[in-house]
């Protein structure tokens, strides 16, 4: 007779054989984890671009709808917009004309510099903001290399690489600090550099920028390649609202962030981007 | 049982695809519903609070997709939801909850607190305009599908 099995131990057993299973099975799942989500990923994927370009589809119906009655305002701004930027366009001519010889040798240079790999945005992760792209280890993808848009837009950098598909961090995560030099068109005073961090929801600030330094809104947001990680001028987003407190030794922006999940089909991702000295 | 367990498992494998993909173009002031979390609740919600087999299965399945999509390792998640199970179930037990006129009440307030609770678990910052916004957009799915559950009778 087995002395352990008692009846209220006949009882009791079946439900830590259950618990002792679950733990067996997630340290399992946690052992092979990358080889699990990669599989979650391919099976899913069909059905995931699916969902997100359905998505992209009835979202852009929605917001046109929607925005039918600001289309007279908006177009009276743009029609303004449009007068200011022609003036501008023939100022910049001429500074142009003795740019371009310049503009091309440093754009051969860059475009040296970067080898691209074209990817497919398949799914968001909002609570952590984080984006899953279609390309792996097996197309070349490895960790921390810059994912940016076809106008050099900068997304993030790449997080976490699977076989098949990779995470891509989102500069709005709230891990995220990234160096930015903010344009400016008086190019004779020094540049002003500050440090955006993410916030998460797809927000970030503007921080570290010297309280002496005049920054304002709509000023645009580059990056510096201070850190290595991103080469220099790619788009970052443009200060909403300056925060300029005394007592502080820096000056904060509210910035909005350039980058467009709806309109994000087909990201690029510098798999070759080597650190300027 | 099978078949309500299998109908769970394939629930959740659609609104896991769902919400990552479809819903996202639908943020809200860039928050988005966690349909994962509001089906995991309706389920515990609905189930007899002297049962506890669809509860768990949920809270795994929800568990696994979580951190599926998530780069959070197995187990975070289904070990937070099964907490949330147990002491759901003990409060539901405690206001033995019928299926009376104050339902929804108890409903919508549990849901609200559990939902804050998973977030602090996750160390998401609940003390921000961004959440408020979140909560309200979850509680209206979460109270949408309330009444799809009790019109369709899927408790019983």
């Amino acid at each position: 007779m087995n002395v352990f099995l008692t009846k209220p131990n006949k009882k009791v057993f079946p439900k830590v054989l259950i618990v002792i299973i679950i733990f067996v099975f997630i340290a399992i799942l946690n052992l092979f984890q990358n080889q699990f989500k990669n599989f979650f990923y391919f099976v899913s994927e069909p059905l995931q671009k699916t969902f997100w370009k359905t998505g992209g589809n009835t979202s852009n119906i929605f917001v046109s709808f929607l925005e039918t009655s600001k289309l007279a305002e908006v177009n009276k701004e743009l029609n303004i917009k449009n007068q200011e930027l022609l003036q501008e366009i023939s100022t910049l001519q001429n500074e142009k004309m003795e740019n371009q010889a310049l503009k091309e040798i440093v754009n051969i240079e860059q475009e040296k510099k970067f080898q691209l790999i074209l990817a497919d945005v398949m799914g968001v992760d909002s609570y952590q903001d984080y984006i899953l792209i279609d390309k792996g280890s097996e197309n070349g993808i490895s960790e921390n290399m810059p994912v940016i848009n076809s106008q050099k837009v900068l997304f993030g950098k790449v997080f976490k690489v699977y076989k098949n598909y990779s995470k891509v961090m989102l500069i709005s995560n709230k891990n995220n600090t990234l160096n930015i030099k903010i344009q400016k068109d008086d190019t004779l005073s020094p540049p002003i550099y500050g440090l955006v961090r993410g916030e998460n929801n797809f927000t970030a600030i503007l921080d570290t920028v010297p309280l002496d330094r005049e920054i304002k809104n709509e000023d645009v947001l580059i990056t510096s390649s201070l850190e290595g990680t991103f080469p220099r001028d790619l788009l970052v987003g443009k200060i909403t609202e300056v925060q300029k407190d005394d007592l502080k030794p820096f000056q904060t922006a509210k910035i909005e962030l350039f980058f467009n999940l709806k309109q994000a089909d087909k990201l690029f991702i510098i798999s070759d981007y080597k650190v300027e000295n | 049982m099978w078949i309500k367990l299998l109908i769970i498992f394939l629930l959740f494998s659609l609104l896991a695809i769902l919400q990552t993909s479809f819903l996202t173009h639908f943020n809200i002031a860039q928050t988005s519903p966690n349909l994962i979390f509001i089906l995991f609740y309706l389920i515990v919600f609905f189930e007899n609070s002297q049962k506890y087999i669809q509860g768990i299965f949920s809270a795994i399945m929800a568990g696994f997709f979580l951190d599926i999509l998530s780069l959070l390792y197995f187990g975070t998640s289904f070990i937070y939801l099964l907490i949330i199970t147990f002491i759901l179930k003990y409060i539901l037990d405690l206001l033995n909850n019928n299926k009376g006129e104050y339902q929804i009440i108890h409903f919508t307030a549990l849901f609200t607190i559990f939902f804050i609770i998973y977030n602090l678990l996750h160390l998401t910052p609940v003390f921000s305009r961004f959440f408020l916004i979140e909560i309200t957009y979850n509680l209206f799915f979460a109270i949408l599908g309330f009444y799809i559950y009790k019109k369709f009778k899927l408790y019983a």
